[in-house]
């Protein structure tokens, strides 16, 4: 399975009368893409924005940030399985895609109740009680906060404004598949030109001589929570099955696809980190040289019993064993028992003899009192930290909000440090793009 | 392994993580006879001397009158 990955670098972004890339300049027409979102019927209203890291900008209400990619030549289409999309196998062939540039689906849902806000944007745990939800919900492009990947994208801000009339599944499916039109049209300007860089990523030949290993991300499920079922479009879907199921084995090229994406909680954006993740570009760069990347393991999180959660571990350690993996990394996308679920697969590779390196936001360490992580087996050694998810400092005031149809000036004052994983959730890294860590590693 | 994990003293063996206390698949008599039970164990724990983490099983609970 080969698949050429060619990227469009994008430098700037302008509205224009023509939606257009070139030489690294992205121009928009404002209308024609509001079009695109709203033409449904199902949206009553949506604003575009453009930023850059630097800008004195704060975002709110960001939901998901996604690539803008597009198949042009091979099986299958990007973002696969969701939506009604073609479920055929994707990461073969050759794919476009703009670097240095990312969409952000940003939903102003304050005028919805805590009930109808919750989910699916927001989880259970929201459901029944108001929080106060302001310290969470904002990304900084500049200042402390402005934090990997945020400070080295071009951001192509959408907001949308949620509609109150929708169910949750509706509701969930309105915005994302207008997110989606977006991408697939802003894709359609780089389709057929040369692009001005190109990687080739194959991982089908491997080195007897060089050891195996796989990845094993854990995406939680909200089969448990989903209104409508098993079958919802909501959270992190693998071509675009969102239950939870046994891992499924992905090819590294797949992934950079989009054949994983969605996320599960509010302020958790992870389709385009799952789309870039740096574990799977590496290690499928590093294939043939110094390891074998067998294949990535989709682990789902959310069992709701202690044995469902020890099977799920167990049959992703088998799996990996019986790829021939002698390493795994294995990293997580929510605390809680998601965390646990995580450890516990850490636990069951060791004990099939795979060295298991967990690569893990910490939680909180309470000015020192309490430990950094939620559980501790014996068999997990091997651990990378991402940081806490804190920013010791002040965010200082901005100009201008980004992701309300009407922001409160509150948004635009000076805000107060974040300790620790318990105040944002914007800043969490659980794929390693930056150096976020507590203590410099 | 949870215990350890848990690093609690006493831990009372419950049903999902959604419904610690009770078991939705249960009819209603049941289920709460099975919350009596949970809770029963859960008073047992309390009275018993531990010297490390130790689960208590409401499987093992004898049924109290209610």
């Amino acid at each position: 399975m080969q698949l050429e990955m060619g990227t469009f670098p994008v430098a700037s972004i302008e509205f224009a009368e023509e939606t257009a890339w070139d030489d690294g300049n992205l121009r928009i027409n404002r209308e024609e893409l509001l079009g695109l979102i709203l033409r449904q019927g199902d949206l009553e209203w949506a604003d575009i924005d453009i930023t850059s890291p630097g800008d004195s900008v704060r975002l709110v209400n960001l939901k998901d940030l996604y690539e803008i990619k597009s198949k042009v030549d091979g099986p299958g289409t990007v973002y696969p399985g969701v939506f009604g999309r073609s479920v055929e196998t994707v990461g073969q062939g050759r794919t476009h895609r703009m670097g240095g540039v990312a969409v952000g689906l940003l939903v102003d849902d304050e005028h919805l109740t805590a009930g109808e806000r919750a989910w699916p944007h927001e989880g259970g745990n929201q459901k029944k009680s108001e929080q106060s939800r302001t310290h969470a919900r904002f990304i900084d492009m500049s200042g402390p906060g402005n934090l990997s990947p945020y400070n080295s994208l071009n951001l192509l801000c959408l907001t949308i404004y949620a509609p109150a009339d929708l169910n949750h599944e509706d509701r969930y499916t309105a915005l994302r598949t207008a997110v989606l039109r977006v991408i697939d049209r802003l894709a359609e300007t780089i389709a057929d030109q040369t692009a001005p860089e190109s990687e080739v990523f194959n991982t089908d030949v491997e080195n007897p001589d060089l050891p195996g290993y796989v990845f094993i991300p854990h995406l939680a499920s909200g089969e448990w929570q989903a209104e409508a079922g098993p079958r919802s479009n909501f959270g992190a879907a693998i071509y675009g099955q969102t239950r939870l199921s046994s891992p499924w084995m992905l090819y590294p090229t797949e992934m950079m696809d989009g054949a994983v994406m969605g996320t599960y909680m509010l302020g958790r954006p992870a389709s385009w980190q799952l789309s870039n993740s740096p574990i799977v570009a590496e290690l499928s760069r590093r294939h043939g040289k110094t390891c074998n990347f067998l294949g990535c393991l989709i682990q789902r999180t959310n069992w709701t019993t202690q044995p469902e959660k020890e099977m799920a571990a167990e049959r992703a350690a088998l799996m990996a064993k019986r790829l021939g993996a002698a390493g795994a990394i294995v990293t997580t996308d929510l605390r809680g028992q998601r965390f646990l679920e995580t450890a516990l697969t850490v636990q069951a590779c060791e004990r099939q003899g795979i060295a298991t390196i967990l690569l893990t936001e910490e939680e909180d360490n309470e000015f020192g009192t309490a430990p950094p992580l939620l559980v501790s087996f014996p068999e997990v050694t091997s651990i990378v930290s991402s940081g806490t998810g804190g920013v010791e400092e002040p965010f200082p005031a901005v100009e201008r909000v980004i992701g309300s149809r009407d922001p409160s000036d509150e948004w635009l004052q000076e805000l107060p440090a974040i300790h620790g994983s318990y105040g944002s959730s914007y800043l969490a890294d659980y794929y390693g793009f930056g150096y976020n860590s507590f203590e410099d590693f | 392994m949870i215990p350890f994990a848990a690093k609690a003293g006493r831990i009372v063996r419950g049903m999902r993580v959604e419904h610690v206390c009770g078991d939705p698949n249960l009819s209603e008599e049941n289920d709460a006879r099975l919350a009596r039970r949970i809770v029963d164990t859960a008073l047992r724990a309390l009275q018993t001397e531990v010297d490390g983490p130790t689960v208590f099983d409401p499987a093992e609970e004898t049924a109290s009158a209610t």
